[in-house]
């Protein structure tokens, strides 16, 4: 079995779709680092600026200010927990893809010839879940590392490090470890899923799909329950990490980590089961 | 050890639209152990659907199948290490280099790397080894398929139209190489509806016709079975050769005109008659003053066995 996992792993990082995501990731970090650090002043703060309207034959209106002094000096210490949140949500739908595309794209390539190698399906199968989650927790500890140490390097030349010491970088590696484990669950919800599909385009639609349902269905009495009960809600929370909005209550009631962590889980579990399944009734081309 | 392949009663069918589509109708099939099996059919018999019930790719609806004396698809695993198969197309993932590919492949069994090169020269492939799956011609993908198959080094070998898109020195390697494993004692058991090619590389034939089983024997079995024909001309013109066929439909012989004497002007029959009874047709012409110019026995080819057992598949095995 591990050398079966090992093959899969190698075959998901030799995937076009998967380096190209890990570049597309990797190369908005660098991105967004070169413009912060670009756009880092050498002050703490801009001076706020004001502006006053008059229309003819009126009276003048107050002055008001447009905009609140900035201190726009990267701070990786102040900044880099926020950046985590916001860089493991797009992650997440990354690695529905990265794990759609394992099975998905197989299935009008090599699968057929896979199996005269490999006849146990689930298996196959079970190899191939693992690995779609050892490679998307793996891409995604490369690419929050590379961020951290972007942000790292900024700050230390425009801005602040204080903050980081020890205490903050166990922190943050148990964040970065949280994403990791996020991601590795999409993708591995994501190929279970694929194997109904068939499609990697068809898998990514059906999750995008269940997360636009969880917005309308918070606006229903009874979507409350479906909300914190789908799969999507608990993966969203456990990548984020908190559970409070201020305009939205997006996670339906979900309040805990823990909970996010067990719902999460038990799809996982759940479709493993579900997509080993019908992966053996299937007939292979 | 028994047969190679076994398949008793195997039936599958699809629902479609129209109805019940029947793929499958009751197939039996024995293919022995050592040499190369033939399976013959027409498009659309049921050899592709066949060969993927024998691999474990789909499901039966009716009947068994055994690999090497194991059930399939229950017991495929405990032998799948002695068994390659190429069916349909080559399935290789297109971005993938060929040596890519077969590496993956060798890895999740553990083979030993080196086969990957080893493969590719049996094939001929080394040099575009580097290349990408998607950039390869038909030919080139099925010799890729075809080292597959051989990475395993296996005891039985199901290969689905190897010869497809194979340019003519191609073709000719893969016969040779067919013939190579064959005599080495292997099995290979290889569907195609190119009748010359498997009549130059098969020892046995197996021939299905609407998703059944209508004819198994050795080559040489099917070239010497059926009616035995000899062609007839006579001297004397055109005249000459409609008077012989009276007199031979008279004698009991009755013949029709050869297919192939169209651009003769005098014409030559065929005769139903072993050659062996040759003289009883000189003898009733030349008693009538017609005379034999020419009397040669007319060999069985593989295409009229193959037209003669799937014209009537209701008449079973041969």
């Amino acid at each position: 079995m591990t050398r079966l996992v090992g093959t899969e792993l190698r075959r998901f990082f030799a995937r076009r779709t998967v380096r190209g995501l890990l570049a597309f990731a990797l190369g908005l970090v660098a991105f967004i680092n070169v413009v912060q650090f670009a756009r880092a002043g050498t002050t703490p703060a801009t001076a706020p600026q004001s502006v006053t309207f008059s229309n003819p034959g009126s009276e003048p209106v107050s002055p008001f200010v447009t905009s609140e002094p900035q201190d726009r000096r990267p701070k990786v210490g102040g900044t880099f927990e926020g950046t985590i949140r916001g860089v493991n949500m797009a992650l997440v739908v990354l690695a529905f893809v990265a794990g759609a595309t394992l099975l998905a794209a197989d299935y009008g390539a090599s699968l057929g010839t896979q199996l005269i190698f490999e006849p146990r399906r689930v298996r196959l199968f079970a190899a191939k879940w693992l690995a779609a989650g050892i490679g998307a927790a793996l891409l995604t500890l490369a690419v929050l590392t590379a961020a951290g140490a972007a942000q790292w390097v900024i700050s230390a030349a425009r801005g602040s490090t204080a903050g980081v010491d020890a205490a903050w970088l166990g922190h943050r590696a148990v964040d970065e470890l949280r994403g990791a484990g996020a991601c590795a669950l999409a993708a591995m919800l994501a190929l279970a899923v694929s194997a109904f599909t068939r499609r990697t385009v068809g898998t990514v639609a059906a999750l995008f799909g269940a997360l636009i349902a969880v917005r309308f269905l918070l606006a229903v009495s009874w979507g409350r329950t479906v909300v914190r009960l789908s799969p999507t809600n608990a993966l969203w929370g456990v990548a984020y990490g908190r559970f409070e909005s201020k305009n939205v209550d997006f996670f339906g009631g979900l309040h805990t980590m823990a909970g996010a962590w067990f719902l999460t889980l038990v799809w996982a579990a759940a479709t493993l089961v579900a997509g080993a399944w019908w992966f053996t009734r299937q007939e292979i081309r | 050890m028994g047969a190679a392949i076994t398949v008793e009663g195997l039936r599958k069918e699809y629902s479609s639209r129209h109805g019940k589509v029947v793929a499958l109708g009751g197939l039996d099939l024995t293919v022995p152990v050592g040499g190369v099996f033939g399976f013959l059919g027409a498009n659309g018999a049921g050899k592709t659907t066949a060969i993927r019930a024998i691999v474990g790719h789909l499901r039966p609806s009716g009947g068994t199948v055994s690999v090497l004396d194991h059930e399939v698809p229950g017991q495929l695993a405990k032998v799948i290490d002695r068994v390659g198969a190429l069916v349909e197309q080559p399935a290789f993932f297109p971005s993938f280099t060929g040596e890519r590919n077969l590496e993956l492949l060798a890895r999740s069994r553990g083979f030993p790397l080196r086969r990957v090169d080893e493969v590719l020269h049996t094939v001929n492939l080394s040099e575009r080894a580097d290349s990408r799956f998607s950039t390869y011609s038909l030919g080139m993908r099925q010799r890729l398929g075809v080292a597959a198959v051989l990475l395993k080094d296996p005891e039985l070998l199901i290969l689905d139209e190897p010869a497809n898109g194979l340019d003519p020195p191609g073709i000719l390697e893969m016969r040779t190489l067919l013939r190579r494993l064959g005599a080495e004692g292997r099995t290979v058991f290889v569907s195609s509806h190119i009748l010359s090619e498997v009549e130059q590389t098969a020892d046995r034939l197996g021939i299905i016709a609407h998703g059944r089983a209508v004819a198994t024997g050795t080559v040489r079995e099917f070239l010497a079975g059926g009616v035995s024909r000899v062609r007839v001309r006579v001297a004397g013109g055109a005249d000459a050769t409609d008077a012989a066929r009276q007199v031979l439909q008279a004698a009991g012989y009755p013949s029709t005109s050869a297919p192939d004497a169209h651009d003769d002007p005098d014409g030559a029959l065929v005769v139903e008659l072993a050659i062996e009874r040759a003289d009883e047709v000189t003898r009733a012409l030349a008693q009538h003053d017609l005379w034999v110019r020419e009397l040669s026995p007319i060999e069985r080819t593989l295409e009229d066995a193959f037209l003669a057992a799937t014209a009537e598949p209701e008449a079973g095995g041969q």
